[in-house]
């Protein structure tokens, strides 16, 4: 086995050309997913998060860049060349009902990676199955069941039993959570959990919800506006967050417990996503930045390393790491203390 | 303490088929008083939104509804369309988790907002538009002016949520049903949302009945909380109290499974099992097959939805927390 990175993205771009323009959708991201390494790629919708995830899986054509998967430079490669390569990459989608086929069985569904890459047929890839089911907390007869008999979280637990039939290097799921119910969720993250750990293999988990990717992944990288923002271990990224785009995201998140929930200050960001079809020049994120000066409305902010390794790009963050706190903007914040009316 | 502005009581709602009758709501009572943020809380399928549709009267009729819904003086349950296009959009309204599917999209928003206002407060064409500018600038949407005659597809997902909220305060109702309406935004704008809502119901004296599966949303805004499970309601308490005392043991679990910031990285709490179908109404705890305090009991009789235990552990005085639970977790328990 090779010892390079399971993923390997740089300057990734995906621009879409339309009647009214480019959409920007990805443009230029650069990150590496490690062997067995867990990271998490977060953002709000219109960030591109899912484009990155669907480029790193040839779902998608990037239009620049290279996509690396286990050392191979996929990025312009046919389908047909690609192929025998796709058993080492999967997708897990958000919503188990619609990528999961209603017309055939469980067992189909699960052994059909199988098959497409001859690893097992017949009675060995029936055996398989079950084994298979049998990790991801499913029982053997489930395997005669169709999608629409399961509940949205035994069809999640398919869609991964699924991606891992053929022991992938890498895994990129896409919202795998988010559908999901409180208590489900939390099944399905433990499943995450103890077969990345079991496996090994390394996960692109990309979603919107902060908690989950605090809870599941190694390194986190921020997106805005088609690129990457910020790149931090987690536990470092959540103590500390320097961009102010992932302060004010952090920020916004509300945290289940009223107690603390009164006590925290939120950073309202003014204004709208603006068009990725004409992102703002300088800074992308200068429109709505409570901190914004001058220099962030017409000079592009590179991301650079930091002191200690994090990433960055903002000019106002120093080289030692020291960053301007987005919560002290002067009228830009709202504490969430409330008059009790009870 | 002053009447409450909406008053449910036994509240029951099943649908029935040829061949069998879906029980989605069971005995669901609760009170809500001006100004005060209640919170229904559950996981799919547990009858939170089919609550508040029964409450506002947007059934379909194959809907078999019972119980009472006090609308201030008036008795809703049984009220038909007539009786209720007097009152759905003047004295309760109700905004919905996708604002672009709720709203026009071949007319201007000052147009949508402008119809509650003229059909309930008689006003007039500029009268109406003129207070869609006001209702627009309460909700936070910049330059309300120019906005007001733009369509609904001008707007990103945020906005169009604060548009459909201009459109339910349009005639000052007494209660404000929302049914998770920030579930499909971005936490940013989700914020946004939340301090439109928290301002509606300290300067109007809006009361809100917030429907959520997010329990950061009800820990933010909520005073109150109801949580429900399989079409019954199985604990309601202040939300601080839910918080740190639950007792229902669906609760601590629901609680337990949520992640938080600094969760360690160890196994996450799970419910173990499957929500119950709802074709039967079984006399039994319908928590009970999933619950490890469940004895016989709890599978051979109903719990009431009763006061929980004071911390002598007698049977509590305290009306504003309740549980249906033969055997609620003490005080002393929760702490631990």
């Amino acid at each position: 086995m090779s010892t390079a990175p399971a993923l390997e993205l740089t300057g990734l771009e995906r621009h879409f050309a339309g009647a009214g323009g480019t959409v920007r959708a990805a443009d230029g991201v650069t990150l590496t997913v490690g062997r067995g390494e867990v990271v998490g790629l977060v953002g709000e919708s219109g960030s591109g998060k899912s484009t990155v995830g669907r480029c790193a899986v040839r779902l998608d054509e990037p239009t620049g860049g290279t996509v690396r998967i286990n050392g191979t430079d996929v990025t312009t490669m046919s389908r047909r060349a690609l192929r025998p390569l796709r058993k080492d990459f999967h997708l897990v989608f958000q919503d188990p009902s619609s990528s999961l086929d209603p017309r055939m069985t469980v067992g189909e569904i699960v052994a059909e990676p199988l098959k497409l890459h001859g690893i097992a047929k017949g009675e060995a890839a029936r055996a398989r199955v079950a084994e298979l089911l049998g990790q991801v907390g499913l029982r053997p007869e489930h395997a005669d069941r169709h999608p629409h008999e399961l509940s949205g979280g035994q069809r999640q637990r398919i869609s991964i039993a699924r991606a891992l039939s053929v022991d992938p290097a890498l895994l990129v799921a896409d919202e795998p959570t988010s559908a999901l119910d409180v208590s489900v969720q939390a099944s399905v993250l433990n499943l995450l959990a103890d077969l990345q750990r079991d496996r090994g293999f390394g996960c692109l988990f990309i979603t919107h919800d902060l908690a989950a990717v605090e809870y599941l992944a190694d390194r986190i990288a921020v997106m805005y506006l088609g690129q990457i923002v910020e790149q931090a271990p987690t536990s470092e990224l959540f103590a500390d967050p320097k961009h102010p785009y992932t302060q004010a995201l952090l920020s916004a998140a509300p945290v289940p417990d009223p107690v603390t929930q009164r006590t925290r200050e939120r950073i309202v960001l003014s204004g709208e996503l603006p068009s990725p079809l004409a992102p703002p020049p300088g800074c992308r994120f200068h429109t709505r930045c409570p901190l914004a000066v001058d220099r962030c409305r017409t000079e592009v902010p590179a991301l650079r390393t930091l002191d200690g390794g994090r990433e960055v790009s903002c000019h106002l963050v120093a080289d030692d790491g020291t960053a301007p706190d987005a919560a002290a903007a002067p009228s830009r914040t709202i504490p969430t203390t409330r008059t009790a009316t009870r | 303490m002053t009447e409450p502005v909406l008053s449910v009581r036994d509240l029951s709602v099943s649908f029935r088929s040829d061949t069998r009758t879906v029980h989605a709501v069971d005995h669901v009572s609760y009170d809500l008083h001006a100004g005060e943020v209640l919170a229904v809380v559950g996981e799919s399928g547990c009858g939170k939104s089919v609550t508040s549709m029964a409450v506002m009267g947007l059934l379909p009729p194959t809907a078999h509804i019972t119980g009472s819904v006090r609308l201030g003086e008036r008795e809703l349950a049984g009220a038909d369309d007539k009786a209720y296009g007097k009152i759905r959009g003047k004295d309760i309204a109700m905004i919905f988790q996708e604002p672009m599917t709720s709203l026009n999209p071949v007319l201007t928003i000052g147009r949508q907002i402008g119809e509650v206002l003229r059909r309930h407060q008689g006003l007039s064409k500029k009268e109406a538009r003129a207070r869609a500018v006001e209702l627009l600038d309460l909700v936070g949407i910049p330059a309300p002016a120019q906005r007001v005659d733009e369509y609904p597809h001008q707007l990103s997902g945020g906005m169009r949520q604060r548009v459909m909220i201009a459109i339910a305060v349009a005639c000052d109702p007494a209660v404000l049903i929302a049914d998770e309406p920030t579930t499909a935004l971005d936490v940013t704008v989700q914020a946004g949302i939340l301090e439109v809502l928290q301002s509606l119901r300290e300067r109007l004296g809006t009361a809100i009945v917030l429907i959520t599966h997010d329990l950061g949303v009800v820990a933010d805004i909520a005073d109150r909380v109801l949580v429900m499970y399989a079409g019954r309601p199985v604990e309601q308490a202040p939300v601080d109290e839910l918080f740190a005392t639950p007792r229902h043991p669906y609760t601590r679990g629901l609680l337990s499974a949520v992640l938080r910031p600094g969760t360690p990285k160890d196994r996450l709490p799970e419910i173990p099992g499957l929500v119950p179908s709802l074709d039967t109404q079984p006399d039994a705890c319908t928590f009970a097959p999933r619950c490890a305090r469940a004895d016989d009991t709890c599978t051979a009789s109903r719990p009431g939805f009763r006061a929980v235990p004071d911390e002598n552990g007698a049977a509590g005085a305290d009306a504003t927390h309740r549980a249906a639970c033969w055997h609620p977790h003490t005080l002393q328990e929760t702490a631990s």
